[in-house]
């Protein structure tokens, strides 16, 4: 399997604040949002990877940095071999799309479905556009007149799915995809994405807070906290045997038909201006030694995961 | 018995006709009891709870009776309720910054619902002893630094933490029912799990009803004594929810426990249910799941199942005749 996409290294800061000329002269020092701190990945061709992890993660800047919606502020991005720069943007874009979380915002409102989904062509091919919408199952003919707001939420995303297929990307970033449909629309939704992903062999990065669509779809599971990878691996090995504390307290947060207990960490998410020194975690973290307080463990193999902590040292 | 809730219907006046949101409902709540109500959205879950607290919009109309204490809601005038909101009934929602007055301090806001209650009992409290009734109650739910967060405003906290505020009010207010709509819904899973703990801890130590209302059945079962499935405005079934998560026997309940993602994809595709939720305009004749039921026969199409009691539980559908 070849890899499609890699990260080396990626940083990205946002500014906290605007600056103006007078702060630049005055000199104030510069607050940043670390949104993502040294994150490296990699991607082979046609599996399915799940970015997991709680709000202000970085599991969207990560998307974005991916479909080169954002550059990253330090390390770099390697798309088929090829490092991404601001000058092969157009030819990487041809090849990756994306899905987001509302397709009611994502999607023209005024625009007929057949021409949304005809969009990325740069000209109106209906053979090509009828099989696409079918292939995501909608019949062309009954939609192919309607505007967004007359179909359902579940249809809608079907119509950005399809919108996305149209150049027949390799990698697909699906951005919380089914987080806004009910759970019977849901499972719809996952069948389709899981059948075209088969039939193209397509390449997804998959992302969601939603831990039991990412252990439905996923090969792969990469479980971020406050823009740090904490563990990496195959899903079924980090959802059976979570190795990271973090990974352990979020599976056992989520409310499940097995049991009737939820043990979450205590505490709250760490604000990204201000990061707790060493391990990121280790004001939430029951197993706390001296050294999480120092130092930020590096990412490194255990069996089959990778896992960032000090007790695997 | 705290609420008693017999032969419910509301519908709705809209410019494209009268359409009726809740059909034939009946609920008894006992003190101390935690309910959930399930289902998808716009299945009518939320509408009961705005019943229940009297903030049902003015378009709606709601016939039958909600006893509340003997009260029947339906009949009270607008300042009577106003009596009773917060020290009898008291509701969380889905946004808990819109429930908090985004220009006082937190502080203020949970002293001035300590007054309230203390004015609806004749009681007189000092500033001194107020405040420490509430930092005693923001501690119990482990706000950090409560004497701090008592001087800040609502949107210098996080979800969580308003959301635990919010909670900390309904602690303070004492009421007998809290209804919860969606109260976790825009919070993170461990922040959820929290609040889960706190709802828990709240209903089993103080004796509080709770009503929570969910799309998540994996939450309900977490957390409830009791669930009511909702589909199109009609309860599909009644009943103690580790009984009807663990065998559900309305079609919709088990399609809807079944879609929810448990095992990875190589294990063969998860179940659907096929088509969409009805639109309450044009909703099918008969038995309102049957274009969507995979057990659909003859009678489903023409009549509306009524109640049937089997093993314990309220069940519409023509199943269990």
């Amino acid at each position: 399997m070849s890899e499609i996409i890699r990260l080396d290294n990626v940083e990205k800061y946002y500014l906290a604040q605007k600056r103006g000329l007078v702060d630049t002269i005055i000199k104030v020092p510069k607050i940043f949002v670390k949104a993502l701190d040294g994150v490296s990945i990699s991607i082979s061709q046609g599996s399915v990877v799940a970015i997991v992890g709680e709000s202000g993660s970085g599991k969207t800047t990560l998307g974005k940095i991916i479909t080169t919606l954002e550059n990253p502020t330090r390390g770099e991005v390697f798309f088929e071999g090829i490092k991404v720069e601001k000058k092969n943007y157009v030819e990487i874009r041809k090849k990756l799309d994306m899905v987001f979380q509302n397709p009611g915002t994502s999607l023209n409102p005024k625009m007929k479905i057949k021409d949304i989904v005809s969009e990325p062509l740069g000209h109106f091919d209906e053979k090509k556009v009828s099989d696409v919408i079918n292939e995501v199952g909608l019949s062309y003919n009954e939609v192919k007149n309607k505007q967004p707001r007359e179909m359902s939420g579940g249809q809608v995303q079907r119509v950005a799915v399809a919108k996305a297929l149209m150049k027949q990307p390799n990698l697909l970033v699906l951005d919380e995809p089914t987080s806004a449909l009910d759970e019977s629309i849901q499972a719809q939704v996952l069948n389709l994405l899981v059948d075209i992903q088969e039939k193209f062999k397509l390449t997804y990065l998959f992302i969601t807070h939603n831990i039991l669509v990412a252990k439905y779809i996923s090969d792969f599971i990469t479980v971020l906290y406050a823009g740090k990878i904490v563990e990496y691996g195959p899903t079924e090995d980090v959802l059976s045997k979570p190795l990271h504390p973090y990974t352990q307290l979020l599976l056992s947060s989520v409310p499940t038909t097995d049991t009737r207990e939820v043990k979450p960490p205590i505490g709250d998410v760490p604000s990204l201006i201000n990061l707790p020194s060493g391990c990121r975690f280790h004001p939430r973290c029951p197993f706390v030694m001296e050294v999480c307080k120092t130092k930020d463990p590096p990412l490194r193999n255990n069996g089959n995961n990778q896992v960032a902590c000090w007790l695997y040292e | 018995m705290l609420l008693s809730i017999k032969n419910l219907d509301v519908s709705y006046n809209t410019v494209a006709g009268r359409y009726k949101v809740i059909d034939n409902l009946n609920l008894d709540i006992q003190e101390g009891e935690f309910i959930s109500l399930v289902g998808e959205s716009a299945s009518g879950k939320s509408t009961l709870g705005q019943v229940i607290s009297g903030m049902l919009p003015s378009v709606g109309k709601a016939t039958g009776s909600v006893l509340l204490n003997d009260m029947n809601i339906l009949e009270l005038s607008e300042r009577d309720m106003t009596q009773i909101r917060g020290t009898t009934v008291f509701m969380i929602f889905q946004n808990p910054l819109n429930s908090l007055n985004p220009v006082k301090r937190i502080g203020d806001q949970l002293l001035e619902a300590l007054a309230i209650r203390n004015g609806r009992n004749n009681k007189d409290l000092s500033y001194e002893e107020s405040k420490k009734e509430v930092l005693d109650a923001m501690t119990s739910l482990r706000l950090p630094d409560p004497e701090k967060l008592m001087i800040r405003y609502p949107h210098e906290l996080s979800g969580g933490q308003i959301q635990r505020v919010v909670i900390c009010m309904a602690l303070l207010l004492k009421p007998k029912l809290l209804i919860a709509d969606e109260p976790t819904t825009a919070l993170d899973v461990t922040i959820q799990a929290q609040v889960v703990r706190l709802l828990r801890d709240l209903n089993k130590e103080t004796n509080m009803s709770i009503i929570f209302i969910t799309h998540d059945v994996g939450l309900a079962y977490v957390l409830s004594d009791k669930m009511l499935v909702f589909y199109a405005g009609r309860v599909m079934e009644k009943g103690i929810t580790v009984d009807i998560v663990k065998k559900p026997m309305h079609p919709y309940t088990s399609g809807l426990i079944a879609s929810i993602p448990a095992s990875p994809k190589k294990t063969g595709k998860l179940y659907s249910i096929p088509g969409s939720p009805p639109s309450y305009l044009s909703l099918p004749d008969g038995c309102k799941f049957n274009p969507r039921c995979k057990f659909v026969f003859d009678k489903c199409y023409h009549n509306e199942p009524d109640y049937v009691m089997n093993s314990g539980r309220e069940i519409r559908c023509w199943l269990y005749e």
